[in-house]
């Protein structure tokens, strides 16, 4: 701990033996050649290792049919040799962590393949850009480059349009067509652009940079929560970390408040037994604070307001997350900034009083019910998702339990630690203080979903202080564990993160269908879905009207139904049924496929509609009568 | 890029020119996306960051990356709010500021227009390196001896004291290492000695 006097004796004698062996180094005689073999040998291991982890899951994604994946997700066509290949992964990340001289190149090149492997597998196995949200960000993202326009009380997020004129530009700017079209690596991208920030953060609170590969790798596999898909929280959440990276790295106090040192001290007397003999044989040096000249400093506090204003203009959630990760650090006296969470809340404020306005006229109230409710919030985030198909009932439950269990791993991490004379006290407070944002309100059941991505860098870090809690090189039987601890992991993430892919993927044959219905609908009909599951309002956002008819599609009342499409006066009223809508259908409400074709069968000859299109995945019904012009 | 020295200020130029004309040239190819994609998020972040004297590459490319994006994302929320949703406007103003903070880099010293972002450069040779200097307070903040700080930083403790006195930035760093200010730090016997002496 800082300001220990035993750590820093601890710390002085890593110290020592660091530059002991950096002098070593620097004055070895030259080594004969077989010296030099056996030096590279483990390095040559390492690197076969990754690229034998590659190339199998290469091999293995001939396997992978997409459209024969059940309710568990994209597990279940998970080949053997692609769980193989995870296990090796893991195997190559933890032996890279053994290489002396240590290696950087080893470690990023296993961060980058778990990305590429696990994140970015649905991009190599599905024919087209996954997930309807993404479509419908691509949307609002169409709308603002063709119209240039914010369509405020259509929906809520174009009061917070920035990432969405930032679509617009790339989009115009690089000339690409959709930004649908960005959609299918965004995942990777994004989780790409997460690494640089996250190596900094890390690399700001242990000087071990294994620990540093520890933690960036742990983030990675368990990282679930797919938020990293063409979306305001995805571009937010760079922010979020760059922000957290920058205050962490030049901004950061690094003395202990005294009361802190008063309850170790507390503890230390009360229970030695927690601490013990391992207090003395020294921490991680705690890195430095990276001294900056009063022009850099401002200009680093510059970048902070241009990253924060972005942020309020462009997700609601994402800056109170901010406010309350550096409310914790000014709480707490570790930062030089302690007006900074005052400086976010301003902005989130002036921002919410004038360009919310059209938003809040309509939402207000409900947006207050929940705040100061955390019962109702959980309630929303954890009990009304835990219903639908078997298989989506136990990827849920499966989900709570690799979360609970990862948390778990991050207390006991942190306790190894506190053993070895080590508080993490940044860590455990960035890690703990994202749950206050259960108070703000249910954010739609993904609250804690949110919470959980806030907290996972922190989380992460105190996880790799389990096998990292002192600088002594890793122990074989603590090798071993780790790699079995990193397989798992990885496994563990196939199968929460992409749990849901048989509603999230959506086919080529799905978005041709839709292709041509806009391109034979008049200007403003209708485009009507079961649910909002599909790639409907990609493009053309405010050239059709949109409906939503769940409740009279399945229960199959088509006078009610009719009623709702001729209420809206439209020339032509489309009703959509897609592959991608069904399995939604199927996995989170619970409908079995011959509910789903049964309802579709009795609108079809009820004689109100009139089959336009038919494809293995889409079926495109027209409410009749209607004019020539709409087929 | 990231460390090219005198030579990046003139290829971040030509990058920028050849994004110009890609984009407003009309050209309609894969390497017109390839070179705007690139360009938007690399560009801007170069030319502002080298302001900065930051000297680490891998912290430099998070805050190239991060001021990149975000000026794209803030001039292009600021153009639809002010009503001129233009993506030609959006590219100029960024292409401006981009060639305008690289003629500022590019400008003499004796003009003073760098803010005195690069104060940190009168701390010259070996130590002017940040990863150095960041060493150097690791080891003054495990309670090394300034022998320590030299040791870890690669440089004679000569050098060191030297550069101590003649280099306010240094002295901060020092400060900063040692959680109080440099005359808490010059009540402490040793390292007092060891930098008046």
């Amino acid at each position: 701990m800082l300001g220990d006097p035993r750590c820093l004796e601890g710390s002085r004698a890593v110290a020592q033996t660091a530059a002991e062996q950096e002098l070593k180094t620097a004055h070895a005689p030259v080594l004969p050649t077989s010296s030099v073999v056996m030096r590279l040998l483990p390095h040559a291991q390492v690197w076969f290792i990754l690229l034998l982890a590659a190339a199998l899951w290469y091999a293995s994604l001939d396997e992978v049919d997409i459209r024969l994946i059940t309710d568990i997700g994209l597990v279940s066509q998970a080949p053997p040799l692609m769980l193989i290949s995870f296990g090796i992964l893991a195997l190559g990340f933890t032996l890279s962590l053994r290489l002396q001289p240590a290696s950087t190149l080893a470690p990023l090149a296993a961060t980058l393949l778990l990305i590429a492997t696990i994140h970015g597998l649905p991009a190599m196995v599905e024919d087209a850009p996954r997930f309807p949200t993404a479509y419908l960000h691509a949307g609002f993202t169409d709308t603002i480059a063709q119209e240039g326009e914010l369509l405020t009380r259509v929906d809520a997020r174009f009061s917070w349009p920035i990432f969405f004129s930032f679509g617009a530009l790339v989009t115009q700017v690089a000339d690409i067509a959709n930004a649908i079209e960005l959609q299918p690596w965004a995942a990777v991208v994004n989780n790409v652009l997460w690494l640089g920030p996250l190596v900094v953060i890390f690399g700001s609170l242990t000087t071990d940079r294994r620990q540093v590969w520890t933690a960036t790798f742990l983030f990675y596999a368990a990282n679930w929560i797919g938020q990293d898909y063409y979306a305001p929280q995805a571009f937010n959440f760079l922010l979020y970390l760059t922000i957290l990276a920058i205050v962490l790295r030049w901004f950061r106090r690094p003395v202990v408040p005294g009361w802190i040192n008063r309850v170790v001290d507390w503890l230390d007397r009360r229970h030695p037994e927690l601490r013990g003999p391992m207090r003395a044989t020294g921490a991680p040096v705690p890195p430095a604070v990276v001294a900056a000249t009063p022009g850099q400093r401002a200009a680093l506090l510059g970048i902070i307001v241009l990253l924060t204003g972005v942020s309020v203009a462009s997700h609601q959630l994402t800056p109170f997350a901010l406010i309350a990760a550096m409310t914790a650090l000014a709480l707490l006296r570790r930062t030089t900034l302690p007006g900074l969470p005052v400086l976010i809340a301003v902005l989130v404020g002036l921002w919410i009083s004038y360009m919310t306005v059209a938003f809040l006229a309509g939402h207000l109230v409900g947006l207050l019910s929940d705040l100061g409710a955390p019962g109702e919030a959980a309630t929303a985030n954890v009990g009304r998702r835990l219903t639908g198909s078997p298989g989506h009932v136990f990827i849920v439950q499966f989900r709570l339990v690799m979360t609970l269990g990862f948390w778990l791993l991050a207390a006991a991490g942190a306790v190894r630690r506190f053993r070895h004379g080590h508080l993490d006290l940044d860590a455990l407070a960035l890690a703990g203080m994202p749950f206050g944002l259960l108070l703000l309100q249910a954010y739609g059941g993904e609250m804690l979903l949110r919470i959980y991505l806030f907290s996972l860098p922190f989380m992460a870090f105190l996880a790799s202080g389990l096998f990292f809690p002192s600088p002594r090189r890793l122990s074989w039987p603590a090798t071993r564990a780790m790699a079995l601890v990193t397989a798992l992991l990885l496994i563990a993430l196939l199968v929460a993160k992409h749990g849901n892919e048989r509603a999230d993927s959506i086919s080529a044959d799905e978005l041709a269908a839709v292709d041509r219905v806009y391109a034979m609908a008049p200007s403003q009909s209708v485009m009507a879905v079961v649910n909002t599951w599909g790639a409907v309002r990609y493009k053309d956002f405010t050239e059709f009207r949109y409906a939503q008819v769940a409740e009279h599609f399945l229960s199959e009342d088509v006078e009610a139904l009719t009623a709702e499409l001729a209420r809206r006066e439209a020339p032509c009223a489309y009703l959509f049924f897609t592959r991608s809508q069904q399995a939604a259908a199927e996995i989170f409400w619970g409908y079995t496929p011959d509910a789903w074709q049964r309802a579709q069968d009795v609108l079809a000859d009820s004689g109100r509609f009139e089959e336009v299109l038919s494809t293995p995945d889409a079926r495109v019904l027209l409410a009749t009568p209607a004019p020539a012009a709409c087929r | 890029m990231m460390s090219m020295g005198r030579f990046e200020p003139p290829l971040l130029l030509a990058w920028t020119m050849v994004a110009a004309a890609f984009v407003f040239g009309d050209v309609q190819s894969l390497a017109r996306t390839m070179v705007a994609l690139s360009w938007l998020a690399f560009g801007p972040g170069l030319a502002f960051t080298r302001l900065m004297g930051i000297t680490d590459v891998p912290v430099r490319l998070v805050l190239v990356i991060a001021v990149s994006l975000g000026l794209d994302a803030a001039i292009s929320g600021v153009l639809v709010y002010a009503g001129i949703p233009s993506w030609e406007l959006g590219m100029s103003v960024l292409l401006s500021l981009t060639v305008a903070a690289v003629i500022l880099h590019l400008a003499p010293p004796r003009l003073n227009v760098r803010l005195g972002w690069e104060a940190a450069t009168d701390v010259r040779g070996k130590l002017a390196e940040e990863p150095r200097q960041a060493r150097m307070v690791e080891a003054l903040l495990a309670g090394g001896t300034l022998a320590d700080a030299a040791e870890a930083a690669g440089v004679s403790l000569v050098t060191l004291r030297r550069r101590l006195r003649s280099s306010q930035a240094l002295r901060r760093a020092v400060e900063v290492a040692s959680g109080g200010s440099l005359e808490d730090l010059e009540n402490d016997p040793p390292l007092r000695e060891s930098i008046t002496r």
